[in-house]
């Protein structure tokens, strides 16, 4: 349904967007999508409008500053992130990001939700009740600090509930769960698993030297990354997967036992070798590229586990535990990211294919670190074509960090744009180049519209991912026919600033793929002109891929 | 190394045999009656630049370090003693011995913690610590040219002990992200070596007594030593263009 912003009975409370709604009407500045207003004001009228009228909501409580940055790569930018509030209460998903240069709002873009119309916020259910009943639902032993948090969750008719949401990490994997606030029923569980791939098998070590930066203690060494500004900490699981889960939910806390120990400092364990060399690679190209630090950009902690599961012990394990502890990697929250185990050698997946250790793939690190990126800046909500935005986001991050680390090419150990070729073997698990090899779309009309994989979140992935790809390498899109004049390889950095500005500082949480190409090309604009080959070749790689 | 010296020990015994037989007019109060000693106040008027290497382990690489040092302008201080074989042919020995803090420019290509074969680029400067003992072996021929003063031409083989500090390791201040180093300070090592070389020379004396004068005098050894330092073989330039002078005593 597309309701009209028109009507004052969507406009509730808010007397500001009502007096604004005759302005806004057949303005490309908002758009109505069920009861979500979508900002993207980047006009001085539009601009005008939404700098005041976010400054109004600020004051009246309807936004709450999240998050203030500067902008890393333009010294006079800022960022800003707000998060709808109704009285009081967060909704979720709710959210404007505004760039100001000196001081003045230079873009605003955002969804806010409209008619709420919810008289009483006070929930029935206690948080310890929300708090059991997830647990019931997700089968996780949670600690007593565990304290869902009352949201308004916008739902797909139009309507809005006061729900508690809580995540968990069960049986199933990790979900996040919104709870009626007044009844306890379920009303919506997402899976929150930044998957990475499902199916496979991996025969052993690729063979390169890293070097390993560890942390000497009397008993030998530990795989603490004492050289870089964050704390880098690789665990070694052991193959149990229980303290992996418990790990998970907040249980038990990791100590130093758990942390990947050697007595010489000559690491032979391949899985936690490349895990905590590539954590610091992700994290020298995120800060050397775009000036980040970290995954929060103040040198958050990253704490990656290998080995959460016994990999001759895979035939003997449930669909459920393989598909996310041996076949998988997933980014879980608060830093932690967790990679499968493959297969043993003589297991092959139904395609055939083997399956290495995930920590193995650098793409495969980097697309995971890129979720916890996507956690501290847009969040963009895992589900539709905003997950399916946060996906692709990672694939970007994932291809360019390959190639900011490894020489192009193709085979182990050299970048392209497969993700995770190097583990998923042969061909990896996803082409931003040609989706159409693992039969992924690569144009809009061919985007997936069911309600599987969170509505598609990885298989569309490669729309925005592939308009990625035409960016910098040019070419013509095998649906649309259309062909793309990139900048080149040469200048894959532009592209990449490009996309990683735009989804970092811009992005609203519920954006769809049109408000990527708008966002993306503001970002180009201030990055290098409106007259520039980049933006250029932005407004063609997303007009190639079918979104306008 | 002492074949070598035997061969060259023999060949000047050769050319003295030569001179004396040739100078029949040599006139022997010139040498005194046993013989002379001098004590000379020299000073080294060239500098060679040496270069010796080092290496470190370093961040699962190896550091390759190199010091430069100008060698050579410093105060010598020298003893000779000389006698008479026959005529005005004599055989002599000096000691020169040399010692100064140098200055020394240190480069090293210091590994980059997180990757191989990134080097990163170090510049920065130490004191090292350099003696030269230097013993000549030198075949005479003095010429008086007035009642008071003589020449004295002399050259032979030249037996030199390097003393040389040598850096060790390099105490380096590199933080994140590990673009830059620099040098805080050095930890050094000595490595003390030997080699032959040659030298020549003369000196010109004037006796205010019948034994006692001052002399002039210059002297240019020159040899090639090898220093290894932490497993790296560096040949060093030793000796140079030494000039002076001093108290000459005939007895």
């Amino acid at each position: 349904m597309r309701a009209s912003h028109t009507g004052s009975a969507r406009l509730g409370p808010w007397v500001f967007a009502l007096l604004l709604t005759p302005l806004l009407a057949d303005s490309a500045a908002a758009q109505s999508s069920d009861r979500v207003r979508r900002i993207a004001a980047q006009s001085i009228g539009e601009l005008r409008v939404w700098d005041s009228a976010v400054d109004r909501m600020d004051r009246d409580g309807t936004l709450r500053l999240r998050q203030r940055r500067a902008d890393a790569m333009l010294e006079s930018r800022t960022h800003e992130r707000f998060d709808q509030f109704y009285k009081g209460v967060r909704v979720h998903g709710g959210d404007i990001a505004r760039q100001m240069d000196d001081g003045l709002t230079t873009s605003v873009f955002g969804g806010i939700y409209e008619g709420i119309g919810l008289e009483d916020v006070t929930p029935v259910l206690s948080s310890a009740d929300a708090r059991a009943a997830i647990a019931g639902l997700s089968g996780a032993e949670l600690p007593d600090s565990f304290e869902p948090e009352l949201v308004i969750l916008p739902r797909d008719g139009g309507e809005f509930a006061l729900a508690y949401q809580g995540r968990a990490f069960g049986a199933e994997g990790l979900y996040i769960y919104f709870l009626d606030a007044r009844t306890g029923d379920l009303l919506l569980a997402l899976d929150d698993l930044k998957t990475q791939a499902t199916v496979g098998r991996g025969t052993g070590v690729l063979g390169d030297n890293k070097k390993v930066s560890t942390n000497r203690v009397a008993s030998g060494y530990r795989t603490e990354d004492e050289l870089r500004p964050p704390t880098l900490i690789t665990f070694d699981m052991k193959g149990n997967l229980a303290r992996t889960v418990n790990f998970l939910n907040g249980v038990v806390s990791l100590g130093v036992a758990d942390i990947a120990a050697d007595s010489d400092n000559t690491w032979s364990d391949p899985a936690i070798v490349d895990a905590h060399a590539y954590a610091g690679y992700v994290y020298d190209f995120l800060y050397r590229r775009f000036g980040r630090r970290g995954l929060d950009g103040s040198d958050s902690r990253v704490l990656a586990l290998v080995h959460p599961v016994d990999r001759s012990t895979v035939r003997s394990q449930s669909n459920s535990v393989v598909g996310t502890f041996f076949l998988n990697a997933f980014y879980a929250g608060g830093g932690v990211m967790v990679f499968g185990e493959g297969l043993p050698a003589d297991v092959v997946d139904v395609q055939r294919r083997n399956w290495n250790y995930l920590s193995g793939a650098l793409d495969v690190f980097a697309h995971e670190l890129g979720h916890g990126v996507t956690d501290f800046t847009s969040r963009l909500i895992y589900r539709n074509e905003s997950g399916a935005l946060n996906e692709a986001f990672s694939d970007i991050i994932g291809v360019a960090a390959e190639f900011y680390h490894q020489p192009a090419g193709s085979g182990a150990l050299r970048a392209d744009y497969l993700i995770a070729e190097d583990v998923v073997t042969p061909g990896g698990i996803r082409s931003l180049a040609n989706p159409q090899q693992f039969g992924d779309p690569d144009h809009y009309t061919a985007r997936y519209t069911g309600t599987q994989d969170n509505g598609g979140v990885h298989i569309n992935a490669t729309i925005p991912g592939h308009a990625f790809y035409l960016a910098i390498e040019g070419g013509t899109n095998r649906t649309s026919g259309l062909s793309v004049s990139g900048v080149g390889a040469a200048n894959r950095e532009q592209i990449e600033r490009v996309f990683y500005r735009a989804f970092t500082e811009m992005m609203p949480a519920n954006a769809t793929f049109a408000v990527a190409r708008t966002v993306t090309l503001q970002s180009a604009v201030d990055l290098y002109g409106a007259g520039s080959a980049v933006t250029r070749a932005v407004s063609e790689a997303w007009t190639a891929v079918g979104v306008n | 190394m002492r074949a070598p010296f035997r061969s060259l020990w023999s060949g000047f015994g050769l050319v003295a045999l030569l001179l004396v037989s040739s100078d029949a007019h040599a006139q022997p109060s010139a040498w005194g009656d046993n013989g002379y000693v001098s004590i000379n106040a020299l000073y080294g008027v060239t500098t060679e630049t040496n270069e010796v290497s080092s290496r470190q382990d370093l961040y699962q690489e190896t550091a390759e370090i190199t010091a430069r040092q100008e060698i050579g302008k410093r105060p010598v201080f020298d003893v000779t003693a000389g006698g008479r074989i026959k005529g005005r042919f004599g055989m002599g020995f000096g000691v020169s011995y040399a010692v100064a803090d140098d200055q020394a420019a240190v480069t090293a290509a210091i590994p980059n913690p997180f990757y191989f074969d990134r080097p990163r680029t170090l510049d920065g400067s130490t004191t090292l610590e350099r003696s030269d003992l230097m013993v000549h072996v030198q075949a005479m021929w003095l010429l008086p040219i007035t009642d008071t003063v003589q020449l004295t031409v002399f050259g032979g083989p030249t037996w030199f002990q390097v003393k040389q500090q040598t850096i060790e390791s390099l105490v380096i201040d590199d933080v994140f992200p590990f673009d830059t180093v620099s040098l805080v300070s050095t930890e050094r090592e000595r490595a003390t070596v030997s080699a032959w070389g040659v030298n020549g020379g003369f000196d010109v004396s004037y006796f205010f007594s019948k034994n006692v004068g001052v002399q002039g005098l210059v002297r240019y050894s020159r040899g090639t030593a090898t220093i290894g330092a932490t497993g790296v073989d560096s040949d060093v330039t030793v000796g140079g263009l030494h000039a002076g002078a001093g108290l000459r005593i005939r007895y």
